[in-house]
């Protein structure tokens, strides 16, 4: 409802604070009423033990003037009216000492006759409710008179009253400081925050570069920036993976057709023979056939990465499968000079899409075909320990080194010394290779020593 | 006039040394940059067409070592980067122009005959000498008005006769101007070109302009010159 954070913390900020002052101020009032009436009681008490005393000692009776000295003493002025009354045990009026004449209830006079005193609030003596002690006067166990002093709550009340005066008055007067108090201090928090806005708003895909200002404080705005800045990182890093392999891919698409281009016109700008023609067209489509391969592949890559690729699911013999393949690229090892071994091709089956799995096996051998030179070996292994079926590809190429071995798998990575290598491929193989991997929930490990050859391990859990 | 490739795709290099051959030039072929840079520093090429995306040594390091060894041949680069980020590297960094694969070759080799138009200096379209004219535009060659055929070499003979009008040039000169690296100099294709060249140059009596210097070489001037 109300959008802004700064707008929401003051409202919030005001709302508590309204119910603090309000729970402060309801407290203060009542120990105010609780510690005026206290006094007032004790006060008459006082008053009343005092004449008591005098009474006992000199006379029951006590002129006006005493009765205000008395009131004067106890409550440090003198009221306008004080209220005094002697009685005798009845309850009968001793003394008219006040212009008006305090009553007896039966509840005051029955604790009276139980020597007890009782405080009792009276109303209509006066404009005010008058308090009233009613306090027995024994003598020797024995009750001889009822005193009955009063003060009327005209200043309790006015006092009361001042105070909630006060209250009122300074309740909006806070609120409005608090409120103000509040939305600046809101503005000041939430600055940063306000700027980090505007920065990140500078930062498009196309200045990944760019990061927020880290104040360093280690605060929780500080550490928000330091997030978002690694979030940019990464952020960064993929749009960079993403632009270089778009990169990648309009240079391998460029090239076969900078091949068709350039052939075809060269072979139009003069009449040839019709072998060359032929020699022209069978390179054009070699090239069409590599294009081919190449979509094909990245097609497979983007379902697999995007989860969509379709996939049989049936038993597959992974001892099959390297039959196959040795039988296939046998032909290509021979013709490099390169012994291609099948060391154990046991039965193990797993569940699978046989055209898929013989693609992944296939594209590894390949791959070590391809980096191992003339008069190595390249060995292909299976094993099955109950539950993963693991293909083994060793070779005695020239290995990859550590920090290679993780990028071998990023489309169109190549080993330098494989660009210079007469015929390239798609530079996809062993990126398809890991996610038909991955499609079936195995991986492919690599293991290397630079100089003295390297060992891909497929591994797929057994069904 | 002899030209280089680098190109370290075989097809790509050897669709451009054909066409190029057929324009009548004298092509090598480097696939590598270190390879292309020693070939380059012969100083034997009158201009080097250089991809920028070599195994080894880029196109641009190749570039700007020839530069920094004085070689102030005509270059220009191949690739199949086309942001302006990359043509403004590859010309600051001594390029004279730039070609985006895939190109047209009809494309290339107007480059290149611009660029070597250039290169010589004249500006002039058309070479002549006396009533003998060639325009490497349309690869035509005539002599008073009298269009004369030519094959592919004899082109590129005549042309680098009419570059060098009134000099005599060695059979060395010639070989290393016309032809590449694969030609045996031990032969005598030369003076059977020069005579073919002859034959249809100095032919219907129009006035001798290719002489023969005994035990020297050849050289085209009018005949009453010195």
């Amino acid at each position: 409802m109300i959008r802004s954070v700064r707008a929401r913390l003051t409202l919030w900020y005001t709302c508590i604070l309204t119910v603090t002052l309000l729970i402060v101020g309801g407290s203060a009032y009542f120990l105010l009423s609780y510690s005026l009436s206290h006094e007032m009681d004790s006060a008459l008490h006082s008053v009343a033990g005092a004449m008591i005393e005098e009474a006992r000692g000199r006379s029951r009776t006590f002129p006006q003037s005493q009765v205000e000295e008395f009131f004067r003493r106890f409550f440090g002025f003198s009221p306008w009216n004080p209220y005094f009354q002697m009685r005798d045990p009845a309850g009968n009026q001793e003394q008219p000492s006040s212009s008006r004449r305090l009553p007896l209830s039966r509840n005051a006079l029955e604790n009276a006759l139980r020597n007890l005193s009782s405080f009792e609030t009276v109303q209509g003596l006066d404009d005010y409710p008058v308090r009233v002690l009613t306090m027995p006067v024994v003598e020797g166990n024995r009750l001889v008179n009822i005193i009955q002093v009063g003060m009327t709550l005209k200043n309790f009340y006015d006092t009361r009253f001042r105070f909630l005066l006060i209250m009122a008055g300074l309740f909006p007067f806070g609120l409005i400081l608090a409120g103000a108090g509040g939305w600046a201090l809101a503005h000041r928090a939430l600055m940063p925050v306000g700027k980090m806005t505007e920065a990140a708003r500078r930062i498009s895909s196309e200045k990944l570069d760019e990061r927020l200002d880290e104040t360093g404080t280690g605060d929780e705005l500080d550490n928000l920036a330091k997030t978002l800045n690694q979030m940019l990182t990464r952020l960064d890093d993929a749009f960079r993976q993403v632009r270089q392999f778009s990169a990648d891919v309009s240079h391998e698409l460029q090239t076969p057709l900078t091949i068709i281009k350039g052939e075809l016109e060269v072979a139009l700008r003069s009449t040839r023979t019709p072998e060359e023609y032929q020699e022209t067209v069978k390179s054009a489509l070699e090239e069409i056939d590599r294009i081919a391969r190449l979509v094909e592949g990245l097609l497979l890559l983007a379902r697999s990465e995007a989860g969509v690729l379709r996939m049989d699911r049936q038993e597959v013999d992974l001892g099959q499968v390297l039959l196959k393949v040795h039988r296939q690229l046998k032909p290509l090892a021979d013709a490099r000079g390169i012994k291609l071994n099948l060391d154990s091709a046991d039965h193990l089956s797993i569940r699978g899409d046989a055209e898929r799995i013989h693609r992944m096996v296939s594209n590894i051998v390949d791959n070590a075909i391809k980096y191992t030179g003339a008069g190595g070996t390249v060995t292909l292994a299976s094993r099955n320990d109950g539950k993963t079926a693991s293909i083994a590809v060793s070779d005695t190429g020239s290995g990859i080194p550590g920090e290679e071995i993780e990028r071998i798998f990023q489309p169109f990575y190549r080993a330098p010394e494989a660009r210079s290598l007469a015929e390239k491929g798609t530079g996809l193989g062993l990126s398809i290779a890991r996610s038909i991997a991955a499609a079936h929930h195995g991986t492919i490990r690599v293991e290397s020593s630079p100089g003295r050859g390297s060992t891909f391990t497929i591994l797929i859990p057994c069904s | 006039m002899r030209l280089l490739v680098v190109e370290d795709e075989k097809k790509v290099s050897s669709f451009i040394k054909k066409g190029l051959e057929e324009e009548g030039y004298a092509v090598d072929l480097a696939s590598d940059g270190k390879t292309g840079l020693q070939m380059a520093m012969d100083r034997v090429h009158d201009l080097i067409v250089l991809d920028i995306n070599l195994p080894g040594m880029n196109g641009l390091s190749v570039l700007k070592e020839l530069r920094r060894a004085k070689v102030q041949v005509p270059v220009l680069l191949l690739t199949v980067r086309a942001n302006i980020e990359d043509k403004v590297l590859g010309l600051d960094s001594g390029a004279d122009d730039y070609l985006t694969k895939p190109f047209a070759f009809d494309e290339l080799v107007a480059r290149i005959r611009a660029l070597l138009r250039r290169q010589s200096g004249a500006g002039q379209p058309v070479l002549q000498v006396a009533d003998l004219v060639l325009d490497p535009a349309l690869r035509a060659a005539s002599r008073g008005g009298r269009k004369i055929e030519l094959t592919a070499k004899e082109y590129a003979l005549l042309d680098y006769f009419m570059r060098n009008p009134g000099r005599v040039l060695t059979r060395a000169q010639i070989s290393e101007h016309v032809w590449d690296y694969d030609f045996d100099s031990e032969t005598n294709v030369i003076d059977v070109y020069v005579n073919y060249l002859r034959r249809k140059i100095d032919a219907n009596d129009a006035g001798k302009l290719i002489h023969t210097v005994r035990g020297v070489g050849y050289v085209l001037k009018e005949e009453g010159e010195t």
